[in-house]
């Protein structure tokens, strides 16, 4: 028998099993009653910094920033631990609001930050107060990006970010009023109900606290309300309903009867919640309902039909997005569920290509998306050229399978739309398959290609890269030196869509390219206005908060 | 009966060529890429693994075909139950169950016994490989525990708790996975040659595409990236195998630097593979299944395990003696003297 274990050494060994940070822990506040901003304004309006000491170190968190803001979602790369990522993005957030939270928030409306990005600013903003902190902006002027940053989140990752203010304990009005407006006006709420009754219930309850939450649950179940419930359902749930009619509609009550875990003693009559009690006992009647709900009806209830009933039945139900993404599933049980190309994102385009293979329709929409893309774009060439780095490493992870090749073979796209007259092409790596497609394979020797392209003199060259080189290391970076000694100034980009979290930013091939960090195509204005910030850092702050202007005025549009 | 056959280095990697070099700090991968693929064996990696008790390592081959386990494969699981290692190469039936009684604890003060299942297979680091060969054929599973024990401590893990290999793969985890993404897979690869400093630490060849792809993170992350990354700690430089650029003076000019450095590398780089191709070593035959049998090797500066059917080599992984790389050190630091 191995030595007996003391509970030092137990505990040692458990804790090396951890293989990431908790969900609870990416999401922790840290407190900072004592932070200084390092930026302020003057009484005219200019950007001033503590001193130069601050000064380098905002320039250092707003880079680092952009860099992870735009590409790194927390998960695991092909190279780096999802623990090694999710730490550096908790201290690059932290950073940054350090800084300035008004340069925070504004940061975090930009087109192109990440979802969780945008999550983690929330929980960061809202559950800090500002005290003596000098922001760039008003509580009014913060409260408005903070709308815009919960309008602009998909529910499933909004009720995510309840969950983390409830085990953050964040239960100001201002939560409250953000969670409940959220859910109730959404427009969904008997479809959300059915889908997401857990999560809305952990949401509800931290809203209108455990008390009430009960005293609701047991009016509701009630056949009728008299005028004190009445008005008490109204002010802890009605207040926060915009919709005159749905304020006063049965639809409201028995959803948040449904969502708090009630019964109504005369039973459900909204649709979609008594489909969900009639397919427990017969299948069938659950159609309408969410793919996801009615699976888990059938794996209590039904265990004998087929998985692909429920993709049958519940087809109707499906947003796009999820009609692409069970493709696989549905062929395999034969159930025909078609979908709509032109409503996907080019990158969830490609990777559904990647998987499934190109076909024509896939292939218009992708060549539609990127042709808006690149209009969007402030810039455009006469001629650029294109470095593809397809080799192995470009695969992904099993979380994020395809997904770095996926959207480098979306920028490629953009990228050549950018040019008026030709870009030109050179593909490192991989197996060139038909549509367009290129299957991640081989080394990465990129010196070559990158000089090929500066041949044909172009306007600009983009390498497009994980930034991990081999055949051999550091050789693009000799050829970039080389370039520049020859007078060759042609500006050189590296587009990256992974993070090298311990590094906080891109994994560089050379000092003379231009880090373009993105996760999508469309985040590289973003990657654009770290150029600005790295040239003039007060005058490239200036520009960035009056991107966000629009927004901080309350106006829509604005961070484009 | 036990047979004892001559063979060289260049048995072992015929069928295969060289493919281009990949470099990254002090390590140099020189892939080798074959047509032959044989596709009869498969590697461990969809293998069901358990440990039955301390130093006894179960595998069950659930597929149709043979399955050869790499020496020195380990199992770094997230179980409370203690990690074990190979110190051999394994061979189980296709659809058969096989348990290995000379399996080695590697997680010294964790109890418990692994369950069944498809766990991530790791290649024990460089530095430990040739004593659990030495140790292959002993029965006991504590064998291995002094010598993590020194690898943490020479490595400077903090903490050091004696044989954890765990805390070790923990502790550099980045730097260790950093080394997946820098040595890639190329096409039709089976094999590669992996020098750290200039000098060939080991030569590794598998039976087919699929088992090269299956094995080979393990390979590069634990094992030689280990070693490469211990040999950088100590402040190794970009080896004399890599060559620079030279100065250009037109664009033109440049593209033929880069192809001149290319060559260059390739050749110096072939001159010390081919110095060892001729290598004679013993083989000794120690285990069969299937048809196929493992062979131990030994020749001068390598040791390590072949799986030979008939006269051709499927499998092979030989690693270099440290003996060899300390008399290598030693005669690239300190010159032959003359007058």
């Amino acid at each position: 028998m191995p030595k007996r274990t003391t509970t030092k050494k137990k505990a040692a060994a458990r804790e090396s099993k951890k293989s990431a940070v908790s969900p609870k822990e990416m999401f922790a506040l840290v407190k900072r009653e004592d932070v200084r901003s390092a930026v302020v304004t003057t009484k005219s309006g200019e950007i001033q910094f503590q001193s130069e000491k601050a000064m380098q170190k905002v320039r250092e968190s707003l880079l680092s920033f952009i860099d992870m803001a735009g590409t790194a979602s927390g998960q695991s790369t092909y190279y780096d631990s999802k623990e090694g990522q999710q730490k550096t993005i908790m201290r690059l957030h932290d950073s940054l609001l350090d800084a300035n939270r008004g340069l925070y928030a504004a940061m975090l409306t930009f087109p192109g930050i990440n979802d969780v990005h945008k999550q983690l600013g929330i929980i960061r903003l809202v559950g800090s107060g500002i005290g003596r902190d000098s922001s760039l902006l008003t509580e009014e002027q913060e409260g408005r990006l903070v709308s815009h940053l919960i309008e602009s989140l998909p529910i499933q990752r909004l009720l995510k970010l309840f969950g983390h203010m409830k085990d953050n304990r964040i239960n100001n009005s201002r939560t409250k009023r953000i969670i409940l407006t959220t859910v109730l006006n959404g427009g969904s709420l008997e479809f959300w109900s059915v889908k997401y009754r857990r999560k809305l219930r952990t949401a509800m309850v931290h809203a209108v606290g455990r008390s009430r939450a009960s005293a609701l649950r047991t009016i509701l179940s009630k056949p009728v309300m008299d005028e004190r419930e009445q008005m008490f359902f109204d002010s802890a749930v009605g207040h926060f309903v915009r919709d005159p009619i749905l304020r006063k509609s049965t639809v409201l009550r028995e959803c948040v009867c449904f969502i708090l875990g009630g019964k109504p003693a005369a039973g459900y009559t909204v649709d979609l919640i008594r489909r969900y009690y009639d397919a427990r006992a017969a299948l069938d009647s659950g159609q309408g309902l969410p793919r996801e709900t009615l699976e888990g009806i059938r794996s209590i209830y039904h265990k004998k039909e087929p998985k692909g009933k429920v993709l049958e039945l519940s087809k109707v139900a499906m947003s796009e997005g999820d009609k692409m993404r069970v493709q696989k599933a549905a062929k395999e049980a034969g159930v025909d569920i078609k979908f709509d190309p032109s409503k996907q994102d080019i990158v969830s385009l490609y990777v559904y290509a990647l998987e499934q293979g190109m076909t024509a329709d896939i292939r218009r929409a992708a060549d539609k998306k990127a042709e808006e893309i690149a209009r969007s774009l402030p810039l455009s060439y006469n001629r650029v050229g294109i470095v593809l780095d397809a080799s192995m490493s470009m695969f992904g992870t099993k979380e994020a399978k395809r997904r770095p090749l996926a959207i480098a073979l979306a920028m490629r796209e953009v990228l050549s739309r950018m040019a008026r007259d030709a870009a030109y092409e050179k593909v490192v790596g991989g197996a060139e398959a038909s549509g367009g497609l290129v299957y991640p394979q081989g080394d990465t020797s990129l010196a070559e290609a990158v000089l090929e392209m500066v041949e044909r003199q172009p306007d600009a060259v983009f390498v497009i890269t994980d930034g991990y080189e081999n055949a051999p290391a550091g050789r693009v970076n000799e050829v970039a030196k080389a370039l520049r000694s020859l007078g060759i100034l042609t500006p050189m980009y590296q587009v990256t869509s992974v993070i090298d979290a311990g590094a906080g930013g891109v994994r560089s091939l050379s000092d003379e390219m231009i880090p373009l960090p993105v996760s999508r195509p469309a985040g590289i204005g973003l990657a654009m206005v770290r150029a600005a910030l790295e040239a003039d850092l007060p005058n490239g702050i200036k520009a960035l908060v009056g991107l966000a202007k629009p927004l901080i005025e309350g106006k829509k549009g604005g961070g484009k | 009966m036990k047979v004892t056959e001559k063979m060289t280095v260049a048995d072992m990697l015929r069928g295969c060529a060289a493919g281009r070099i990949q470099s990254v700090g002090c390590m140099q991968v020189i892939p080798l890429v074959s047509d032959i693929s044989d596709d009869r064996f498969v590697a461990p990696d969809e293998a069901e693994v358990s440990t039955k008790d301390y130093g006894t390592l179960v595998f069950r081959n659930t597929s149709d075909k043979t399955m050869i386990v790499p020496p020195q494969t380990a199992y770094v699981v997230n179980q409370m139950a203690q990690d074990h290692a190979l110190p051999h190469a394994g061979l189980v039936k296709a659809k058969a169950l096989k348990a290995y009684k000379t399996a080695m604890c590697i997680q010294q003060t964790q109890g418990g016994l692994i369950l069944s299942g498809k766990h991530q297979m790791v290649i024990l680091p460089f530095v430990l490989r040739e004593q659990a060969h030495r140790l292959r054929k002993d029965v006991d599973f504590r064998r291995l525990w002094d010598a993590i024990g020194q690898l943490n401590t020479d490595s400077g893990v903090p903490t050091v708790s004696g044989g954890h290999l765990d805390v070790f793969l923990k502790h550099f985890e980045k730097e260790l996975n950093a080394f997946v993404a820098e040595f890639e897979p190329v096409d039709r690869q089976v094999g590669a040659i992996v020098m750290i400093g200039g000098r060939v630490v080991g030569i590794e060849r598998t039976p087919n595409y699929a088992y090269w792809k299956a094995v080979w993170p393990a390979l590069i992350r634990e094992c030689y990236g280990s070693l490469a990354m211990m040999t950088e700690k100590k402040g190794a430089k970009i080896p004399e195998t890599r060559v620079p650029l030279r100065k250009a003076t037109s664009v033109a000019d440049l593209k033929a630097a880069l192809g001149e450095a290319a060559e260059a590398e390739r050749s110096k780089t072939a001159g010390i593979v081919n110095g060892l191709l001729q290598v004679s070593m013993t083989s000794e035959s120690e285990d069969s299944e299937s048809g196929v049998h493992i062979d131990s090797v030994a020749g001068e500066g390598f040791v390590g395990q072949v799986v030979k059917d008939g006269p051709a080599v499927v499998y092979g992984s030989l690693i270099a003696k440290q003996e060899k790389l300390k008399k290598e050190e030693w005669e690239a630091k300190a010159k032959p003297f003359a007058m």
